[in-house]
């Protein structure tokens, strides 16, 4: 994250961080659950596929209006619009990138193996929408890893979320690598 | 190189070299194709037309070597990162303008030396893996030039319709506040003259002189209260259809200001204030219409003089700066309030609501005065702190006889 962090602010020329507060295994219709009780309905998506040890989709959440907030701050419009723009929907499929391939490859990390990723989509609905619009691949399994992300420039804080989205064995091999790993530190 | 492709038969045809070439350099749009030492390996006609760099001039250098500076930039991270985890990126033009330099074609072919400025670029790059499993990338870069220049055209349209819309909406709400003050304004010295003038024609006070007169007196005021609105209102009325007139003839300002200060007095004396000639006055020729300075001088006084405490000084000055005689009037009152400072000058402004009852006024003096005196070829402005009184001044170009 730190790496994102930076190669955003290198680009926009403001100070960015980007933390990950929150990480869990939850199941898509609670993840929807969840987003939709802090009266988030209309969510901005980028959906990016990952492919290696375990493969499915990477989806980066916001609301909608977080989304304009982050395009508004970073490409420094005065006078923003109520949608995105063709090029500021570009512009957010790039952030996008940079904050998946950032989770992507801490999770190869995580694994010790190699993800390879594929290009960004930008998707907008609902977050249940976005969720099953991911490419068929990682909509084999009715869990996902959910990890909450806040987004600091200036001294605005815009929360978002990162959902991944895979097939069993995808979902069997990292739940199995958890385990392991929490072994390791005696948590289980 | 060959290329297998699978038909929907499963059987397996090859693309020779010849085609490959031809399909690369038919796509409108630049395909780069490096190794995993960032070699160019591949190029295509588009990225020499964009370039003026043809292929075999390209072709097995470093990508870096071919593009220097890049080297900081998102565009090597990103190929950096591509060709080590196999991580796709986009680059958008938003937020990476003109990454490599890459012109408009025709401009490049008729002025290699200045080809004017890089074309707006959309890049994506991503991994490919070769027979042997070993792991290239490819550069996808489009001209999107004329889609960012759409989109610019559409913002500054929509910012121009929201500034309409925000300027529609405060003409309605002055309207709409000028009917409600010209109603109000109007309605009360007629209130004020019908009453005492029914008191007097319907035989009610037969016996008391003194009374009759206070009555008249009312009635009197108060003509001449509707009379200064409706000259005001006519005023503006003509600054706006350009009918406003002036009568320009050579005037010596001291002797103006001496005269407004007389004329003004009954003004003064009815606040309880004093309006009192700077000692340090200077004396200086201008081209004015004497008529039209004379009503800003006397807006002035009598807006010190409304907002002033009793027996308080109104101090009026007259200073020559560079090419300018400059001339003031400072009162000791509550000063200009911090909202109203924006809109002091506009048309219908008032400080408040409660201002205008006590201190009568029309909220178009100030208006009408900054007309005149721009027409003059002059400045007005102010200095005030809230509490602590204001200074009004006007500026007027000297004749060219003080010049002399």
């Amino acid at each position: 994250m730190g790496t994102a962090a930076a190669a955003l602010s290198e680009m926009v020329q403001e100070d960015i961080s980007l933390s990950v507060p929150a990480l869990s295994f939850f199941s898509k219709v609670n993840v929807a659950r969840y987003i939709a009780e802090k009266s988030h309905d209309q969510m901005t998506g980028v959906s990016q596929s990952f492919n290696g040890l375990i493969s499915g989709d990477a989806i980066l959440l916001f609301p909608e209006q977080n989304s304009l907030e982050i395009v508004r701050l970073l490409l420094k419009e005065s006078v923003p619009l109520e949608v995105l723009s063709e090029m500021e929907q570009e512009a957010f499929s790039e952030i996008g990138n940079i904050l998946l391939n950032a989770g992507l490859s801490s999770l190869a990390n995580f694994l010790q193996t190699d993800l390879t990723s594929g290009l960004p989509v930008y998707l907008t609905g609902s977050s249940l929408d976005i969720m099953n619009r991911a490419t068929i691949i990682g909509n084999e399994s009715s869990v996902v890893l959910f990890v909450r992300v806040d987004f600091g420039i200036a001294t605005h804080a815009i929360g978002g979320y990162v959902v991944y989205m895979m097939n069993i064995n995808s979902i069997n091999e990292l739940t199995k690598n958890v385990d392991i790993y929490l072994r390791g530190l005696n948590l289980t | 190189m060959k290329i297998a492709i699978t038909t929907a038969d499963s059987q397996h045809l090859a693309m020779d070299t010849g085609l490959q070439t031809d399909l690369l350099d038919n796509i409108e749009a630049g395909i780069i194709v490096l190794d995993a030492a960032v070699t160019i390996l591949g190029w295509n006609h588009w990225m020499t037309q964009h370039t003026g760099l043809l292929k075999p001039v390209v072709l097995n250098r470093s990508f870096l070597d071919v593009f220097q500076n890049i080297t900081t930039q998102r565009i090597s991270q990103c190929i950096t990162t591509c060709l080590r985890f196999g991580h796709s990126a986009i680059l958008s033009t938003a937020l990476n303008p003109f990454p490599l330099p890459l012109f408009e074609p025709k401009r490049l072919a008729q002025s290699p030396n200045a080809p004017g400025e890089r074309i707006h670029q959309s890049i994506t790059i991503k991994p490919l893996l070769d027979s042997k499993g070993i792991r290239h990338c490819v550069l996808q870069i489009l001209d999107v030039t004329p889609a960012y220049q759409r989109e610019r055209l559409l913002r500054e349209q929509s910012e121009k319709a929201n500034t309409s819309r925000i300027e529609a909406e405060k003409a309605s709400k002055i309207k709409s506040e000028f009917t409600s003050m010209v109603s109000h304004e109007l309605r009360t010295p007629l209130t004020a003259i019908q009453g005492a003038l029914k008191l007097i024609s319907g035989g009610v006070i037969t016996d008391a002189p003194e009374t009759i007169a206070s009555l008249l007196d009312i009635a009197y005021r108060n003509t001449d209260r509707l009379l200064l609105l409706i000259n005001d209102l006519l005023d503006v009325h003509k600054i706006e259809a350009g009918k406003f007139h002036y009568d320009y003839r050579r005037c010596e300002m001291l002797e103006l200001l001496k005269q407004a200060l007389s004329a003004n007095k009954p003004y003064a004396d009815k606040y309880a204030v004093h309006f009192v000639l700077s000692p340090l006055a200077c004396s200086a020729v201008v081209d004015i219409d004497l008529n039209r300075i004379q009503q800003v001088v006397t807006n002035l006084l009598s807006n010190a003089a409304k907002f002033s405490p009793p027996a308080s000084d109104i101090i009026i000055d007259c200073q020559v700066r560079n090419t300018d005689l400059v001339v003031s009037i400072s009162d000791k009152g509550t000063g200009v309030p911090l909202e109203f400072r924006e809109r002091i000058f506009e048309r219908f402004a008032q400080a408040d609501a409660s201002n205008t009852r006590r201190s009568g006024g029309t909220g178009l003096g100030l208006c009408i005065s900054r007309e005149i005196i721009t027409q003059h070829r002059g400045k007005m402005w102010f200095e005030s702190e809230p509490g602590h009184g204001a200074s009004f001044y006007f500026s007027l170009p000297l004749a060219a006889v003080n010049l002399d």
